[in-house]
């Protein structure tokens, strides 16, 4: 490290931590001192497609590989996973890109359904900083949207199959091509994606990733970027912080801050909370996943052909409603990868729909601290009563919902292992009470400690969480500094 | 040991107890994977070589208990309708030719054209706009 003390210690180089650096440095001075303690290493993206093809690449190993993934936790019910990738960008090198906004509605759960909590922020107060987010991403999204917008998305919208064209004919702004950070066109750096479906490490680069997102973050002279630093606790004195732990190459070290972000996400965030002695009742509970699960629709002569994309839409046809007060809101995914139907003449006369469901805060699933410092132990109880009624809910209404479709039969796979969209145990709230930080992201108790990503969301709603907590912690820094 | 246990702790063996006859010894997983492929697209002008060629890529990445299930499953007669494994067989051998790139034409020969891997050869989803772009209106 080159200086005994600095401005801001951030935690993290992925979207939480990278959207708070960029709002952060517009507003510092030029003399402003920022570390980055960053766990693992740069693996650059051409070097993981080469991985994906089979070839050598020494940078394979720097980083914990998916198995080894697994084993940075305790994981008290291994049979769940949770699935994140470390190393510099995290999971931005590895996420599919979808990025719908939340609705209104979604922040309000108590008031207009009676279940969880309101946020103590609104869709208002974030509606710029998401305008701001989409920018900076490049988003692809249509004209009309569910949710209200006072700007044009950057990019054209990508283009429906046949089948998505009938349900938008139908369902007019509740059926929209689906807002993507996969690009429609070759902008800022990215390739127009081409539905190759293999998102995960995109071979033409066309979705945005941290490496790629010409952000001037890592570039800035204020910054120092330190790989290999893994923090584990916090110095807590007198309601500050003041110090940030971290092992590097075996060695025991620390970092002084005037402000300290933590960017780790949602496990990591809570474990090093309860690592540095946090009292809050809340803190590392409610941890949560959405639920996702395919829905195959077989079709009698009509071709579902077409998509520019892997999502190419998204329905809102069982998301928002009175229901919500029982059972969970449901977002549609139109997935368009190679699938077929193995019937002559019959190919392509299938659609497949990932049906993604919110579900709400429980206690009894949270993260602790285990025996070894370095690794957070999760225990997770499985989705509550709200989210399965939901699924059960969409699995006698669907065929309703298409009834625009010719549809012959619909089948149902079991729920997904993961959604991967890890969530809920740093709540945001308008009180201690309730929760682990304000709507500024800042610590109830700790009030130089900001706790950013999808952790803070007050409730889940079933919408992929990145865009929303990117755009939190442009606002948080925003009103912050 | 009773009969319950016994099929419990042979599980997949059980099926493979009931193959017919002494088959399994003398069908190599190349032959099975070629019948079951050559079976289920019986009314496609498949050319037999590509086909022969797909069997021996596609084994590459793939487990001796995969190859071992193939087998398992040619001498059942099973069929994508049956199995999942022969569905993902006959997809991902489909998907390895010109069959979708020409439009799904069944009154074509289909052609082998090298195992389908976006990493190899990128936009090549052969349902996407790249191959159906839209009608200009
Ligand atoms: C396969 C997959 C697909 C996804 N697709 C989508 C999608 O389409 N849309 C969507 O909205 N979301 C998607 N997500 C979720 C999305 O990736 C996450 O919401 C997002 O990455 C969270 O951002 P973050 O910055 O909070 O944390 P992360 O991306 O998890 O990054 C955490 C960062 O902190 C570092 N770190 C962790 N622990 C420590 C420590 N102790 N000390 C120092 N550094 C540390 C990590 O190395 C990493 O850089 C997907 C996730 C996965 C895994
Ligand atoms: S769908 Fe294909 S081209 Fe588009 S972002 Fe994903 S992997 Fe890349």
């Amino acid at each position: 490290m080159k200086n005994a003390t600095y401005d801001l210690v951030m935690v993290g180089s992925s979207f939480a931590a990278t959207f708070f650096l960029k709002k952060y440095l517009s507003k510092a001075p030029r003399t402003a001192k920022v570390l980055v303690l960053e766990r693992g290493f740069l693996f650059p993206h051409a070097e993981r497609v080469k991985e994906r093809r089979g070839e050598e690449t020494p940078y394979a190993k720097l980083n914990p590989d998916w198995h080894q993934t697994q084993e940075t936790i305790e994981n008290l019910t291994p049979e769940k996973r949770w699935i994140y990738t470390l190393g510099f960008g995290g999971s931005s090198n590895c996420w599919f890109g979808c990025t719908p906004r939340f609705l209104p509605n979604d922040f309000r759960m108590k008031t207009l359904y009676g279940v969880g909590n309101d946020w103590p922020l609104q869709y208002e107060d974030l509606e710029p900083y998401y305008t701001e987010t989409e920018e900076m991403m490049s988003i692809s999204g249509p004209e009309t949207t569910p949710f209200p917008k006072t700007s044009a998305y950057p990019q054209p919208p990508h283009l429906f199959t046949d089948v998505d064209r009938l349900l938008q004919k139908r369902y007019q702004n509740q059926y929209i091509n689906q807002p993507t950070a996969r690009a429609r066109v070759a902008a800022n750096g990215r390739n127009a994606c081409c539905a190759s479906a293999v998102c995960s490490i995109c071979p033409v680069n066309a979705k945005f990733t941290i490496e790629n997102s010409n952000m001037g973050v890592y570039e800035d002279p204020r910054v120092e970027l330190v790989f290999g630093a893994q923090v584990y606790s916090l110095e807590l004195e007198r309601d500050i912080v003041r110090k940030v732990f971290f092992r590097q190459e075996g060695k025991e070290l620390s970092a002084s801050g005037e402000v300290v972000a933590l960017g780790a996400n949602s496990i990591f965030n809570a474990h090093i909370l309860l690592n540095a002695g946090d009292k809050n009742p809340s803190t590392g509970k409610g941890l949560g996943e959405q639920i996702g699960l395919d829905a195959r629709v077989y079709l009698k002569d009509l071709k579902n052909l077409g998509g520019s994309t892997w999502v190419n839409a998204n329905g809102y046809m069982l998301y928002d409603g009175d229901h919500r007060r029982d059972y969970a809101a449901c977002l549609m995914e139109s997935s368009n990868h190679p699938f077929i139907r193995m019937e002559k003449g019959k190919w392509r006369d299938i659609a497949s729909f990932r049906m993604v469901f919110e579900d709400l805060p429980d206690p009894q699933n949270y993260v602790a601290p285990s025996d070894d410092i370095l690794k957070p132990r999760v225990n997770y109880a499985g989705p509550t009563a709200y989210a399965l009624k939901g699924i059960e809910n969409m699995k006698q209404n669907l065929h309703k919902v298409l009834d625009c479709l010719p549809v012959e039969r619909i089948e149902f796979d079991e729920p997904h292992n993961s959604e991967a969209h890890i969530l809920g145990t740093t709540r945001m709230s308008a009180s201690p009470a309730e929760g682990v930080v304000d709507k500024y992201l800042l610590h109830h108790q700790y009030r130089n400690l900001f706790v950013l990503g999808s952790g803070a969301f007050t409730t889940f709603t079933p919408a992929n969480p990145t865009l929303t907590l990117s755009a939190l912690s442009l606002y948080a820094a925003d009103k912050s500094f | 040991m009773n009969r319950r246990l016994f099929l419990k702790l042979t599980g997949a063996g059980a099926a493979l107890a009931a193959l017919p006859g002494m088959g399994f010894m003398y069908t190599s997983y190349s032959k099975a994977a070629r019948g079951l492929i050559l079976q289920e697209l019986d009314y496609l002008a498949l050319d037999i070589k590509g086909v022969e060629r797909f069997v021996q890529d596609y084994a590459k990445g793939k487990s001796d208990n995969y190859l071992l299930k193939v087998r398992g499953l040619y001498l059942l007669r099973s069929s994508a309708s049956k199995s999942k494994v022969v569905e993902e067989l006959v997809k991902d051998y489909l998907l390895a030719t010109d069959f979708f790139r020409n439009r799904m034409d069944e009154s074509k020969p289909v052609m082998y054209l090298g195992l389908y891997d976006p990493y190899k050869t990128p936009c090549a989803n052969p349902f996407s706009s790249v191959y159906y772009p839209p009608l200009a209106t």
